[in-house]
């Protein structure tokens, strides 16, 4: 008989497929927030929230109605909200199904379309967070370095190297009693960028790309903290 | 209920068609013994879908909108080949089986036996994630109640009946015409998978126009009605149809079914001996 040799591939096959899929393909929703809930009924289409955060948004469809109902996620395209943006079919009447979308700043329309056919009904969303460039440009360092500024003193940075061109995050914990800030130079002693001055018992960050290589240099610019003690150098290559 | 019932028929109906098709033919031609790789495809293929789905449903994992769309209307392309390959294969062979050349029947069928399992593991695995997520949303909401289940599972079951019944009218009918029927019913059924197909591909914005309407007929066929719901399921007619989708759908069944119909040989040589006008 020659399925003999079909039979356990296709086992194989059904066992192994699964678990691909699995890994493949789909990604866990990491920040699991709470889901957006959609009320469909015969003649109503209910979003809970029509003010969201971009990013990863999960909709739970419940199909409240007599009728089977299907429900869209339209984008605006030139003006008019038909670009189909997510969309489940077949919820059933008393069933409920999650919609999971990742949404960018901007307004969308929800449509709820009881007996699967028509426009719908229309609910208008909006979509609030998209990143301002400052915050994207802040969030692409390569890696952070955490320093510590008491009275007078820098910690953290003694050991400190870095690779020409990198971006890095030098995040500065005030744990004295002043106020105080970081100022770091290139090998040409001028100023490639600084954490402003912070408060004491808070922390101040900033992003700055070391281009040049060399002995680059970092001081405290408030009163005399730096002839105090708060100056040192590390070394790009 | 009854909603429901109607949506697990109409995901149930094409498959249970298909598989009806293939099991008469078989039947007909008695290769009964090539039953068992046809049902094994089918059981994978639900087997599959089943665990996708719930993979899907009841973990934290999910499907991109576009990579569904995108899934479901490339397999319904492949499906569309495998099915059209499947008709001229049938009427190969049931051309040697009116001229009883045994051997070369069963040359055919050695072939044939791997595009019967994937034909079928590909007709019931086409819809299949879509109804497995549809079947295991109803199992969710059997803690409140188990009226989406029951009429999911009715719908399911009338379709299964549906396609045996026609396997059952198929096998009645005499040989000559047998074929040609069922084969002439598999080329509608691929040319509505095609359409279908194509309009899922444009959803997933691999195609353009998606609201470029040909036709609205929703309020004449409601899709929710029966009678839509068995247009939807037999022939994936459409109520509202792209032209992309109207394009499709012509493009393949005028062809298609005019090299089915031809007589005899496929492979005519073109005629001979006409002069050219100059």
């Amino acid at each position: 008989m020659r399925t003999s040799r079909t039979l356990p591939v296709l086992v194989t096959a059904v066992v192994a497929l699964p678990l691909l899929a699995a890994c493949g393909g789909n990604d866990s929703s990491g920040s699991a927030g709470d889901k957006v809930a959609i009320t469909a009924t015969d003649t109503t289409c209910k979003v809970a929230k029509t003010e969201l955060k971009a990013g990863k948004i999960a909709f739970a469809v419940a199909n409240k109605g007599d009728k089977a109902t299907e429900v869209y996620v339209y984008g605006e395209h030139e003006g008019a909200y038909d670009r189909v943006v997510s969309e489940v079919e077949n919820i059933g009447p008393g069933t409920s199904r999650d919609m999971k979308v990742e949404l960018g700043g901007g307004t969308y329309e929800i449509a709820c379309k009881p007996g699967q056919s028509g426009d719908g009904i229309h609910q208008k969303i909006t979509v609030v967070g998209a990143k301002s460039n400052a915050e994207a440009e802040e969030e692409a360092y390569d890696r952070e370095v955490e320093a510590e500024a008491k009275e007078h003193r820098f910690e953290g940075l003694d050991k400190f190297t870095a690779k020409a061109g990198e971006k890095i995050e030098f995040k500065l914990e005030n744990r004295g009693a002043m106020e105080h800030e970081l100022k770091i130079f290139g090998p040409d002693g001028k100023e490639v960028g600084e954490v402003s001055p912070v408060e004491p018992g808070a922390t101040g960050e900033a992003v700055i790309t070391l281009t040049e290589p060399g002995t680059y240099t970092y001081k405290c610019g408030i009163g005399d903290h730096a002839d105090s003690g708060m100056k040192g150098s590390f070394t790009v290559s | 209920m009854f909603a429901n019932y109607l949506i697990g028929l109409r995901e149930g109906l094409e498959a249970s068609l298909v598989v009806g098709i293939l099991v008469a033919y078989l039947v007909k031609s008695g290769h009964r013994d090539r039953l068992v790789p046809l049902w094994a495809g089918v059981l994978a293929a639900v087997t599959l879908s089943l665990a996708f789905g719930a993979v899907l449903t009841f973990s934290s994992s999910q499907m991109s909108f576009e990579a569904q769309e995108a899934f479901g209307g490339s397999l319904s392309i492949v499906a569309v080949g495998f099915v059209t390959w499947m008709v001229f294969w049938m009427r190969r062979t049931a051309r040697h089986l009116k001229a009883e050349l045994q051997g070369r029947l069963d040359a055919a069928l050695a072939m044939g036996t791997l595009a019967l399992v994937l034909t079928s593991f590909i007709a019931v695995g086409r819809e299949g994630l879509e109804t497995a997520l549809f079947i295991w949303t109803a199992v969710q909401a059997t803690g409140q109640s188990t009226a989406p289940l029951l009429g999911a599972g009715l719908g399911l079951v009338s379709a299964i009946v549906l396609g045996y019944l026609f396997y059952r009218g198929a096998v009645k009918i005499n040989l000559a015409k047998f074929f040609t029927w069922t084969g002439a019913a598999l080329v509608v059924v691929a040319a509505g998978v095609f359409s279908y197909g194509v309009h899922d591909l444009q959803e997933a914005g691999v195609l353009p126009g998606l609201n470029d309407i040909a036709f609205d007929v929703s309020n004449a066929v409601p899709p929710d009605s029966w009678y839509g719901t068995l247009l939807k399921g037999t022939v994936n007619f459409s109520p509202v149809s792209t032209w992309y989708e109207v394009a499709a759908w012509l493009a393949y069944i005028l062809p298609v079914m005019t090299v089915f119909f031809l007589p005899g040989r496929s492979n005519t040589p073109a005629p001979a001996g006409v002069p050219a006008h100059r």
